[in-house]
């Protein structure tokens, strides 16, 4: 089996060449989905709403005050990243410890000497964007744009409802929430969690869960409902014919929500899509027993990396192969899993919003190091993109 | 034939014991011979609970090691080993036997019969199922145990990637367990389409009939996918013909297809027969029949079609086109629908009647909330994007076992406690009942509900340990702390069976005040069931119990009596239920238990790479059921025989669709889509696999083509000989010409095979070989089947107007032309099918 190198082919005639010859190289295209053309996924919107988060890894020690302030509604949040946040500058409040974030840059030093090292394991548990407090907010933050206003608006109302009105009984609802809802969030944020997207693959299928689970909730309260009316008021059903609580309970209802909810899903999943050509950037990601090498078909002088380095606020086509066993490409902040199958290609679009450290794992079982194949990814400002580059192919 | 003096009538007492004479299954020693129903199924269930405990153990070991971030307890490749052994001894050594189980204890009991159709089978796959959970679960035992998931993806569970025997003992040992469930399904499908009590017609059946039945075809069609896929697998691991290597023109692609149109119908197998159970025992603490019968059965029926159109949706991140999966989401939402039929027909069963408390419905309760759940994160799942986030992460490990759990286990501790006062002639006592029930629910949904968040946050399944700083340590140790609950729980269960089995209260009959017929005989049941067979005139699960079985006892029913010492029940028309035949069934043997030693013999010895010693085993599994066949068999021209209340039936011998016959169709059913499968392979591999064209193409020539004029011929003179038999004639003639026509077609296939080039060089050489090894395989059981027939015309069983043996092999001869030329001219096409490829460019 042929290795697949991108970095030492042309970049423009990578892709023609593979699906050319299958007897040459058992690599089969498998690009998802049509050709039609689309409008860039992930627009405006979502970088407006991420208005503050195009800070790099922060660390905060004063953890709480800010956390109030934003739950107040107060745009403290903002002012806070744009003062701090100005990507790839050295924060000076960051700490010692990586995992409380460390500007960019040194980062990328490390990132280099980790690859020259070889020591992919470490990536994964100590290098994440920062979990500062500040983050929390813009979770909030995107609470109050609609984003999942459906679950937590009772919270946005509750918090904002307090700076306005100021009343006393408000105030205390709002000392009862807060601690909940923060929990909520806490529980709910992570280097890995696909609660806390950062790019709009990711957001778009995050907005989608918090739509179903609070469909969900519905439904399920609906039967439980029924089941204890049956229990309490016994007979109670009788109102209804037999047929009609089948009819209405086992067909019609369910037609109508699935029908939109798989219309829905559909949209959602045209627009994460890897629409042919409409990606500024490809990229390749390799997997094997157990690690992964990324490659840079658009940058042919870049050889491979342990760490996949992109730039952020533009769709990247991720070219997935493997050369052993199947593996699966995953970063689960930015966006959904794709497979790694030997024999074939498959590509993933990611997209990062924000500069920062992305962690990513491999999430199909492939053996004794399954549990470690893990691997990070490192969004640059576009301007700084080449330059990391050629410091991480160092 | 005159009328028996047996039949005359007799005190119930005296009709008991000569009945039990005849039916029993013998003590000590003998008990290895036993072919009851009753007694197998309870061995069914028994052991399939044992290894639900092994399950369990193994579970707790996950969860102990994953309780904190970075624990010691095991490395990855005995976790691998314990992640991989919980699955496949959960999926394929307790949920299918326990629902076999059920079906196998519980149908005749309520259909009317005396026993199933094939009780040696029944017994044969008993001993089939336990030898090869045992070679399972020993090899935990020598630290060999499968390490490559329970769905054993390729090339993982290669030779390559895994060269030790771990892969061997599950492709192997599963295999086994599997060719057992589909002998049951196939046996449970005829039992219930043949073996009803007069005057049930498919309309009055009790509807978890209906759910068996409908369950049993699906495990006929759906289980030959894996079997088929099992096979290619051990033979690439072991012979090394690619089927699956995409480095040599196969795809690991392939094997997740077989995989999962077997895996996903899977699920749906395991929960219909629960489902069958919940709507049996709903309206009995409802206090009224269940609503929506008919929309049920067409909700189920639906279900089974549907469930074998959405495979694809365990495989959404493999890089199929958007629309096409877009597709399969669409199907998987349908699939909601009929489950929601059934949810709100017992719901309105609920609301509509009086509904009682007692330890069943308490599971049941459990159930709804449970399996709510499970469904609702089922269609979330089901939509694409989502589950490009959340496949292969914990929350599929958390909605698997919400469905699992709450569509199977749950339903299934209701079905224990309601009828286990019929197995055991006791009830229980509430006391540690109900702490156990909270036990369970709490603990279920304390693992369970959390691993949904811990699948958000981003942690993969089948890792075996994680670093704190992603955030899953609380998550994890909760998950722990619940696992521990659960399994206190099923510990009280258990204690509680235990206790209920020795102490419990004694009762009177039918203690649900249920209307089936399961009730309307002694409890703990009869070895005979019923001492006489009832006549249904209404739905079968509204029946006036307390009515019905004092008549019966006292043989007022029909075949109320022992004749000949012969095991005798009614054979009833398909679908109206009228009274068809006297069906003689075999009675206690050993040959079941010296069958399965040998096939576990075989299977040991492909397990240790003695292939000739397994080759020359398989030869004695087929020696031994010619063996079966010739022992109990019935003597030609019997005539009519008296059944009681004035009714007189042939024996099954001598009517035209007995069980035996509809069993051969089925069962070739089953293999039928083990050969549509292969052919699947076959294009699925020349349209999507790399390294193709192949460097080296086989090109059929004059043996591929005397071997379509054999199998053209072997499918005329199948028919002929039944033919000839039927007008008198020398019928012996045709018999002997087929034999030399299956010779010369073994002979041509095996002068083929024998010059083809080097399968191992490419999946389209190995598909070839495996093409024609079919039919060459078929043509040798043909001979099998002529060689017994052959015997039996030599014993005098087998004389001018004794159909059934020629006909049941009219069916094999007829299937092996039709297969054989499908078979042959896949072969002869490939040629062209390849040049298609070098064509495009």
């Amino acid at each position: 089996m042929i290795e697949y190198k991108l970095s030492t082919m042309p970049s423009g005639n990578a892709s023609e060449n593979r699906s050319k010859n299958r007897q040459g190289q058992p690599v089969r295209q498998n690009f998802i989905g049509s050709n039609q053309a689309n409008t860039p996924v992930g627009s405006g919107d979502s970088q407006k709403r991420h208005g503050c988060n195009g800070m790099g890894p922060t660390a905060d020690t004063g953890a709480n005050a800010p956390h109030q302030q934003k739950l107040g509604g107060s745009n403290d949040c903002r002012r806070y990243a744009e003062n701090k946040g100005r990507p790839g500058a050295p924060d000076a409040r960051a700490q010692e410890k990586w995992i409380a974030g460390k500007p960019v840059e040194q980062v990328e030093a490390q990132c280099a000497d980790d690859q020259r090292n070889g020591e992919m394991n470490a990536h994964g548990v100590n290098r994440m964007t920062g979990n500062g407090d500040c983050r929390r907010d813009v979770v909030l933050g995107d609470f109050l744009n609609d984003r999942t206003g459906i679950v937590f608006g009772f919270a946005h109302f509750a918090s904002r409802g307090c700076a306005s009105v100021a009343t006393a009984t408000l105030k205390r609802l709002r000392l009862f929430l807060t601690p909940f809802v923060l929990l909520a969030l806490t529980a709910c944020t992570g280097p890995l969690s696909t609660l806390e997207p950062a790019g709009p693959s990711a957001s778009l299928i995050a907005t989608l869960w918090w739509v179903m689970l609070a469909g969900s909730a519905v439904l399920f309260l609906l039967v439980m409902a029924l089941l204890t009316m049956a229990y309490l008021r016994p007979g109670f059903g009788s109102n209804v014919p037999a047929m009609k609580w089948v009819l209405y309970g086992g067909l019609v209802m369910p037609v109508i929500v699935l029908t939109a909810l798989v219309g829905y899903a559909l949209v959602v999943g045209e627009r994460i899509l890897a629409h042919p050509g409409t990606a500024e950037t490809r990229v390749g990601a390799h997997g094997q027993m157990w690690h992964w090498t990324f490659t840079y078909p658009d940058y042919p002088e870049i050889g491979e990396t342990d760490v996949l380095h992109i730039p952020v606020g533009q769709p990247i086509d991720v070219i997935v192969t493997a050369e052993d066993v199947i593996h699966s490409f995953w970063v689960p902040r930015l966006a959904g899993k794709i497979d790694a199958i030997p024999g074939h290609e498959n590509v993933v679009r990611i997209e990062a919003d924000r500069v920062g450290v992305y962690n990513g794992v491999c999430a199909e079982f492939c053996g004794a190091g399954h549990t470690e194949m893990r691997f990070a990814v490192v969004a640059h400002e576009p301007e700084d993109y080449p330059a990391a580059l050629l410091e991480a192919a160092q | 034939m005159s009328l028996p003096e047996t039949s005359l009538p007799k005190s119930p007492i005296a009709l008991h014991k000569a009945l039990d004479k005849v039916w029993g299954s013998g003590k000590g020693w003998q008990r290895f011979s036993a072919v009851n129903h009753t007694v197998i199924g309870k061995r069914f269930m028994v052991t399939a609970l044992i290894f639900f405990a092994i399950g369990g153990v193994l579970a707790m070991l996950i969860r102990a090691q994953l309780a904190t971030s970075g624990t010691a307890f095991v490395g990855p490749e005995i976790y691998n080993q314990i992640f991989t052994m919980h699955g496949t001894v959960m999926m394929f050594l307790f949920a299918i036997p326990m629902l076999e189980g059920l079906g196998i204890y519980l149908l005749p009991k309520m259909l009317g019969a005396r026993d199933l159709a094939f009780p040696r089978i029944t017994a044969f796959g008993y001993w089939c199922y336990l030898f090869g959970g045992t070679i399972i679960v020993l090899s935990m035992v020598f630290g060999v145990a499968p390490d490559s998931g329970w769905f054993m993806y390729t090339p993982l569970s290669s030779n390559v990637y895994t060269p030790g025997i771990n892969a061997d003992v599950w492709l192997l040992g599963v295999t086994f367990v599997e060719i057992s469930a589909i002998t049951a399904a196939v046996e449970i499908t005829v039992s219930i389409l043949k073996f009803r009590a007069p005057g049930m017609s498919l309309n009055r059946m009790p509807i978890f009939g209906w759910y068996m039945l409908v369950t049993a075809l699906m495990m006929i069609v759906g289980f030959p996918p894996l079997i088929l896929g099992s096979i290619l697998l051990e033979v690439e691991r072991a012979f090394d013909l690619p089927f699956f290597d995409p480095t040599r023109g196969g795809d690991p692609l392939l094997w997740q297809h077989l995989f999962w149109l077997f895996g996903h119908p899977e699920v749906y197998i395991i929960f219909l027969p629960a489902a069958g159970a919940l709507s049996t025992i709903i309206p009995v603490f409802a206090q009224r029949p269940l609503i929506g019968y008919r929309a049920i059965i067409i909700a189920i029926v639906a279900l089974a079609f549907l469930s074998f159109g959405l495979w694809v949706h365990h495989m959404f991140t493999v890089g199929i086109p958007h629309l096409a999966l877009a597709f399969f989401s669409a199907a998987s939402a349908i699939v909601a629908i009929p489950t929601a039929v059934q949810i709100f027909a017992w719901l309105a069963t609920l609301a509509h009647g009086k509904p009682r408390f007692d330890v069943p419905m308490l599971y049941i309760v459990g159930f709804f909330i449970v399996f709510v759940l499970g469904g609702l994160t089922g269609v979330m799942l089901a939509m694409v994007p989502f589950n490009w986030q959340a496949h292969d992460s914990y929350f599929v490990v958390a909605h698997l076992h919400y469905v699992l759990v709450g569509g199977f286990v749950f339903p299934m501790l209701a079905a224990i406690y309601y009828w286990m006062p019929h197995v055991t002639g006791r009830q229980c006592v509430h006391r540690i009942s109900v702490p156990a029930f909270w036990l369970i629910f709490i603990g279920f949904n304390l693992t369970f509900f959390l691993m949904h968040l811990t699948g958000l946050m981003g942690m993969p399944r089948r890792i075996y340990t994680y670093p704190s700083a992603f955030g899953w340590d609380w998550l994890n140790l909760l998950s722990s702390v619940g696992g521990f609950l659960l399994t206190m729980g099923f510990a009280l269960v258990a204690t509680d069976m235990i206790l209920q089995f020795n102490f419990g209260r004694q009762f009177g009959r039918n203690p649900w005040k249920a209307g089936s017929l399961e009730w309307a005989m002694p409890t703990k049941p009869t070895s005979y069931n019923f001492a006489s067979l009832p006549e249904i005139d209404r739905r079968a699960d509204n029946l006036d119990v307390g009515r019905i079985a004092p008549e019966l006892a006292a043989g007022k029913g029909y075949l109320g009596f022992v004749r000949e010492g012969r095991m005798e029940t009614i054979g009833v028309d398909m679908t109206t239920g009228k009274l068809e035949h006297v069906a003689l069934l075999p009675n206690s043997s050993y040959l079941p238990l010296i069958s399965a030693i040998l096939t576990g013999g075989a299977v040991l010895s492909m397990l240790f790479s003695l292939y000739w010693l397994a080759l020359i085993l398989a030869f004695c599994v087929v020696g031994s059921f010619v063996v079966w066949s010739q022992t109990n068999v019935i003597k030609p021209n019997i005539g009519l025989l008296d059944v009681g209340r004035g009714e007189k039936l042939p024996p099954h011998t001598e009517v035209d669709g007995p069980v035996s016959w509809w069993a051969n169709v089925f069962a070739l059913l089953a293999n039928g889509t083990l050969f549509a499968s292969l052919l699947f392979g076959t294009i699925y591999n020349w349209l999507v696999a790399p390294n193709w064209p192949p460097q080296e193409i086989y090109t059929p020539g004059w043996l591929e083509l005397g071997a379509t004029a054999g199998f053209v011929l072997a499918g005329a003179i199948g028919p002929l000989i039944v033919r000839v038999n039927r007008n008198g004639g020398p019928f012996i003639v045709p018999m002997a010409v087929l034999a030399i026509v299956y010779l010369v077609t073994l002979a041509l296939l095996g002068i083929a095979l024998a010059a083809m080039p080097d399968p191992r060089g490419h999946a389209h050489l190995a598909t070839t070989l495996m093409l024609l090894g079919y039919g060459a395989l078929h043509c040798f059981i043909g001979l099998v089947f002529l060689l017994n027939a052959a015997i039996k015309i030599a014993r005098g069983y087998i004389v001018h107007g004794a159909l059934l043996e020629l006909r049941i092999a009219q069916l094999w001869h007829v299937y092996t032309a039709v297969t054989g030329i499908v078979a042959v001219a896949m072969v002869l096409l490939m040629p062209y099918l390849i040049g298609l490829l070098e064509r495009t460019p």
